[in-house]
């Protein structure tokens, strides 16, 4: 029976002008969007991999010269592009591309590519997450909103509840005749990008359990606009009244709440300017020991500690050369700093999170949108994560250098220079980003929510539609 | 003896308070208006307090360096390293930095615009080059990605989506109830009598929106008399924008199909020159006028860096010969000369690369300008951010003046570092203040106006020409 | 006053309506009976200029409908086979809006006044026309007629679906606007009533005024016999 029905609902919709076009319209849309990312996407790489190289040999084809030096010449850290960008390049265009890893300084990561853009870059891009987020729903909408009404003002649902036909049966079929026309288009989006994935050379490594799930994802989120859409239908006397309902819906879940909650967590907990986040540390490092300043009332403090430690009377007796020491150990101070300032920053940013997971509560679209930026590897957790990975390497790496010149020269030798091959020893950055098991963890409360709402969703489905 | 407009106005209105419209309409636009305003304060009130605290910043550190150089002058020892010693020119010049800021303009409650990407503030030093300044604001992307509940927001996304919810069935309704034939018995044109009912909604919403904004924007501190001209502009290109809407109501209503059909029309329309035009034309933009990669951008600084220190020696000569005023005084250091140089070196050379990135922008922005007529969304956006003081350009421009500021910064201490002077207290009011000044000309937005209401004409006469010929199908099925 | 001279209606090839003739005189009453699709609503129609002529003319006082749109309009009432008006008006605000877009101002008094002629409860005036049964909207549509002066009154199946009591009211009005000089053309199915109410009677089938007979010269069951006559003559004839 509920087979019987989705068919009709199929045959109906696909007899009506309206439905194919509009299908013609979005599968068109999605096509233009995956073939502009994948240009996108393809450049971006090149440029990625080309950066990364000529940093690595720039840094490597330095002269001899003291390791200290090296650490303040520094090198870079480019943050890697992943292959389901290509669906969803969530805030890949707002969050910087490279960070500078120079000693004493942690650098953000700079050259976002939306300041390189004109102000319209903030109407968004025509990308697959555009659609599927935006543009799908909206489908949705416009296939399902008279699917009660319409046999209402008919008439044929009396005739249909004269079959005997249960309501939740009806509700059921009809919900299946909306659902698969836009299973189809989703697996079919999915498919291609699946194909465009595998065949194109240098993406990276694809995980294709990551590809699944982000599949998932969508199609609960449809699955909830479709549970929506019937019920609105269900309660509403008029098709233009059920039409204009679900629009306020929404544009309210797709676009007013996203914004609304974006001004809320700036509120609640806003973000230091970049100048203060500045200021703020520098008084902090200066707090503390200078690794450049052998002067000051804390170096004089290591260094008496340093001298007690080692039981000897002069600098020169240690071991090593205490300037490099010094160095490393005030490079330690100002780890710490920086450690302490973004735990607050990142404190911060888990706390506007929170924001969002309570909004997502009264918007789908929240919770999709932020797993299907985890899942591809493009949310501002991924950039925390690849910022994280980028500090430790740059400490280990300031370590390494300032520990050759401690170890390798006498206290007072400015003269020493280390030999080229260290700059070569030194190991590349590399940064693997989280896996699978990590983002799922990371992200219990937005699975939840949209589980929460699937059901909810669902459970109203049932309850309204016993009325009709 | 009444005229039959004045029929038509009555009943529409009383129609409307009856169905509860009116009233959904006035609370609807309060809460959108108010929450937007309200972020919108927040958000300059809080760039307002960080350029305080920077400037305040800076008054104290001034007044413990005139503290430093009065003890200095009268001879007395003070317990800082040398390189915190204000009276050395160059410390000056490094630590005791003048705020360049942006304040925002009156009216930047309007429109986020690109002001949640950049900074307010920057402290240019001496031997920083300005390009080498991060303009970009520390934020979550997620909000830049979400954007802002501005007012723009509300104007140009919402505003059109209320017009399509009030007008969607401005004639289909009374086709469907079958009143229109009752009417289109009468001797009154149905064109003219939908006309007449779209003009009395439309006087209600614009009335009532603007008494909001005059009500809310003044509660908020904005002062619409302040740039009288801009408060008009504003005004009348909501004004054009709102009216652009109901007519293409009205006319998608005088193709005669069902309200369902119009609303899924007008739906479209909406998705089409409020979200697909604009991000198309941005993507457009970027492919047509494509900025250079910056990651290219950082090796290429490395090497010209590397190349002019090599080459500092010979450098040396080269600017001396360029800068004989500065050459040749007793205590004068080296080491300084050859560091400028080779910072002249390094910008001369990387400034081809720098202008590439400055280029490619502005014939975006020259590209996006001029095929913004292509839909009234965008035409109203770069208004809006021009109006607010918050647009590509405005930033542009502020950072042209930061620039040549840091020029002036440091210029006015090259000299003394090279002939080794003493930087005293008398010297202090004459350190060099950076003073933004606001864009006067604003070049798009009165065109902008026309431009909308000129969208509204046409469409108007396009109407006037299709409601003659579609009579029969709008009165019999 | 209404006159049709070769009236022709087609939609492609087909056509609703054949070279019609037909004229209405002052305080006569027209009743045009059919089956579904006989022409009767396109001529009506017609005379509304809703649509437009393939060939011939419709005049109202000498005026063609389709170049004097608006002041033949002025002259003429419409009362279609469900009048709609507006759910959220009451029934005097409708009245006075129609009348409004008619050119006609009233003042309440004479509103009310004009509804009760036309016999509509009084408790009823003054309240929502979602709360009216159809009858009571088709009184609305009689004091609707009579306030704008109409010398003209349209009606298509003004009776259809209304019990037999406001049925008959509703013949009283139309019998009273007659006296008052009112030509009325009335498309209707109902034999009975274009006998009782009607002057003139005339026959249609597939676009074609097949009979016109005067009412006081034929009887109700010779009416009936010539319209079973006329539809199974047609059937022979079309097929």
């Amino acid at each position: 029976m509920i087979r019987r029905i989705a068919f009709k609902e199929m045959k109906e919709n696909l007899y009506e002008g309206r439905f194919r076009v509009t299908i013609i319209i979005v599968s068109v849309l999605l096509i233009m969007a995956t073939w502009l990312s994948l240009n996108y996407f393809k450049s971006v790489q090149q440029q990625h991999a080309d950066a990364k190289a000529n940093a690595r040999n720039i840094w490597e084809s330095q002269d001899e010269k003291n390791p200290h030096s090296a650490a303040h010449y520094g090198t870079y850290a480019f943050k890697p592009k992943y292959p389901l960008s290509l669906i969803d390049p969530g805030v890949d265009k707002f969050s910087g591309i490279s960070i500078f890893l120079e000693a004493h300084k942690r650098n953000e990561a700079q050259y976002m590519a939306a300041a390189d853009q004109t102000g319209l870059a903030r109407f968004g891009d025509l990308t697959p997450d555009f659609i599927m987020l935006f543009i799908i729903p909206l489908l949705i909408i416009l296939i399902g909103y008279n699917a009660f009404t319409r046999e209402q003002e008919l008439g044929t649902l009396k005739l249909l509840k004269g079959q005997g036909i249960s309501s939740w049966k009806l509700a059921l079929g009809k919900w299946v005749g909306i659902f698969l026309p836009v299973l189809i288009l989703t697996t079919g989006l999915f498919v291609i990008a699946f194909i465009l994935l595998v065949n194109v050379e240098d993406f990276g490594e694809l995980n294709y359990g990551v590809l699944l799930l982000m599949f998932v994802v969508y199609v609960i989120y449809y699955a909830v606009f479709i549970n929506i859409t019937l019920m609105v239908s269900a309660v509403s006397k008029q098709s233009g009244i059920s039409l204009v309902s679900l629009l306020v819906i929404w544009i309210v879940v797709c676009l007013a709440m996203p914004k609304a909650s974006s001004n809320l967590a700036d509120s609640i907990y806003p973000y230091p300017s970049r100048q203060a986040f500045a200021a703020d540390i520098d008084k902090d490092k200066k707090a503390g020991l200078d690794g450049h300043n052998p002067w000051s009332q804390a170096a004089k403090d290591f260094e008496r500690e340093t001298l007690e430690k080692y039981g000897v009377d002069s600098l020169s007796q240690l071991p090593f050369n205490f300037d490099g020491y010094r160095m490393q150990k005030g490079e330690e101070h100002e780890a710490q700093v920086y450690f302490k300032h973004y735990a607050e920053l990142k404190n911060t940013f888990r706390n506007q999170s929170k924001v969002y997971q309570a909004a997502a509560i009264a918007s789908p679209f929240l919770p999709t949108r932020f797993l299907s930026m985890a899942l591809a590897r493009t949310d501002y957790r991924a950039h925390w994560d690849f910022s994280d990975a980028a500090e430790s390497y740059r400490l280990s790496l300031v370590d390494t250098l300032n520990m050759n010149l401690a170890v390798n020269s006498t206290y007072g030798d400015w003269a020493y220079k280390a030999d080229r091959s260290l700059w070569k020893n030194v190991p590349d950055f590399e940064y693997d980003p989280p896996s699978l098991g990590d983002i799922i963890g990371r992200n219990w409360s937005n699975i939840l929510v949209l589980g929460l709402w699937f059901l909810v969703s669902f459970v109203g489905l049932k309850i309204l539609t016993q009325r009709v | 003896m009444k005229k039959k407009s004045s029929y038509i106005n009555r009943y529409e209105f009383v129609s409307l308070v009856r169905q509860r419209w009116l009233q959904f309409l006035i609370l609807i636009l309060t809460a959108l208006v108010l929450f937007a305003v309200l972020n919108g304060k927040q958000r300059v009130d809080q760039r307002l307090s960080d350029i305080q605290s920077a400037q305040e910043t800076v008054a104290e550190k001034d007044s413990i360096g005139i503290i430093l150089l009065d003890s200095i002058e009268a001879g007395f020892t003070v317990d800082v390293p040398r390189w915190y010693m204000p009276d050395q020119p160059n410390v000056m010049g490094y630590s005791y930095l003048r705020v360049a800021a942006m304040p925002p303009d009156e009216m930047a409650i309007i429109a986020t615009g690109q002001s949640d990407i950049y900074t307010h503030y920057v402290k240019p030093n001496m031997y920083g080059e300005s390009f080498e300044l991060n303009y970009t604001e520390l934020s979550n992307p997620v909000q830049l990605m979400f954007g802002s509940f501005d007012l723009s927001f509300v104007l140009i996304y919402l505003l059109p989506l209320i017009v399509i919810a009030f007008s969607y069935n401005i004639l289909s309704q009374e086709r469907e109830q079958g009143i229109l034939q009752v009417i289109a018995s009468h001797p009154v044109s149905v064109f003219r009598w939908l006309l007449q009912k779209a003009l009395m909604r439309y006087l209600l919403l614009s009335g009532i929106l603007v008494a909001l904004l005059v009500v809310i924007l003044t509660f908020a501190g904005v002062s619409l008399v302040e740039d009288f001209e801009k408060s008009l502009t504003f005004s009348f290109l909501t004004l054009g924008y709102l009216l652009f809407w109901f007519i293409l109501a009205c006319l998608v209503n005088l193709r005669g199909q069902s309200s369902a059909n119009n609303a899924v029309w007008l739906i479209g329309w909406w998705i089409l020159l409020v979200l697909l035009v604009p991000s198309s034309v941005n993507q457009m933009a970027n492919s047509l006028y494509p900025v250079p990669s910056r990651a290219k951008l950082i090796n290429e600084l490395r090497v010209v860096n590397a190349h002019a220190e090599e080459k500092a020696d010979e450098l040396l000569e080269d600017y001396l010969r360029d800068h004989p005023e500065l050459a040749g005084f007793e205590g004068g250091s080296v080491g300084w000369q050859e560091y400028f140089a080779t910072q002249d070196l390094i910008k001369s050379e990387i400034q081809p690369v720098l202008d590439e990135y400055e280029i490619r922008l502005k014939q975006q922005q020259d590209w996006v300008d001029r095929i913004r007529f292509i839909s009234p969304a965008l035409l109203l956006q770069s208004s809006f951010n021009e109006i607010s003081g918050t647009s590509t350009r405005h930033y542009e421009h502020y950072r042209q003046q930061v620039s040549e500021f840091s020029v002036v910064w440091r210029d006015h201490f090259l000299p003394m570092i090279f002939r080794g002077e003493k930087f005293t207290k008398e010297m202090m009011p004459g350190l060099p203040e950076f003073k933004y000044q606001h864009p006067t000309a604003y070049r798009l937005s009165v065109t902008n106006t026309f431009a909308v209401f000129i969208f509204c004409s046409v469409l108007l006469l396009l109407g006037a020409l299709w409601s003659m010929q579609s009579k029969t199908s709008l009165l019999t099925h | 006053m209404l006159e049709a001279t070769k009236l022709t209606k087609k939609y492609g090839s087909f056509t609703a309506l054949n070279a019609l003739n037909l004229s209405v005189k002052q305080g006569d009453i027209f009743c045009l009976l059919g089956a579904n699709g006989a022409g009767k609503s396109t001529t009506i129609n017609l005379f509304l200029n809703f649509i437009e002529p393939t060939e011939g003319l419709a005049t109202i006082n000498s005026l063609d409908v389709t170049l004097h749109s608006k002041e033949t309009k002025q002259l003429l009432s419409y009362i279609p086979e469900n009048l709609m008006l507006y759910p959220n008006l009451t029934g005097l605000e409708n009245l006075d809006f129609f009348c409004g877009l008619g050119g006609k101002n009233y003042s309440k008094e004479q509103l009310e006044e004009l509804l009760k002629q036309s016999g509509l409860q009084v408790d009823f005036i003054h309240k929502r026309v979602s709360s009216y049964s159809k009858g009571m909207r088709q009184k609305v549509g009689i004091a609707l007629a009579s306030a704008r002066e109409a010398s003209v009154l349209l009606l298509d199946e003004p009776t259809s679906g209304l019990d037999p009591k406001a049925s008959n009211e509703f013949s009283e009005l139309l019998l009273d606007m007659k006296d008052k000089g009112v030509a009325t053309l009335m498309a209707t199915h109902d034999l009975f009533r274009a006998k009782a109410t009607g002057t003139h009677i005339g026959i249609m089938k597939e676009g074609v005024l097949i009979h016109q007979v005067e009412a006081n010269s034929i009887s109700l069951p010779e009416l009936e016999e010539l319209y079973l006559e006329t539809m199974k003559l047609s059937q022979t004839v079309s097929s």
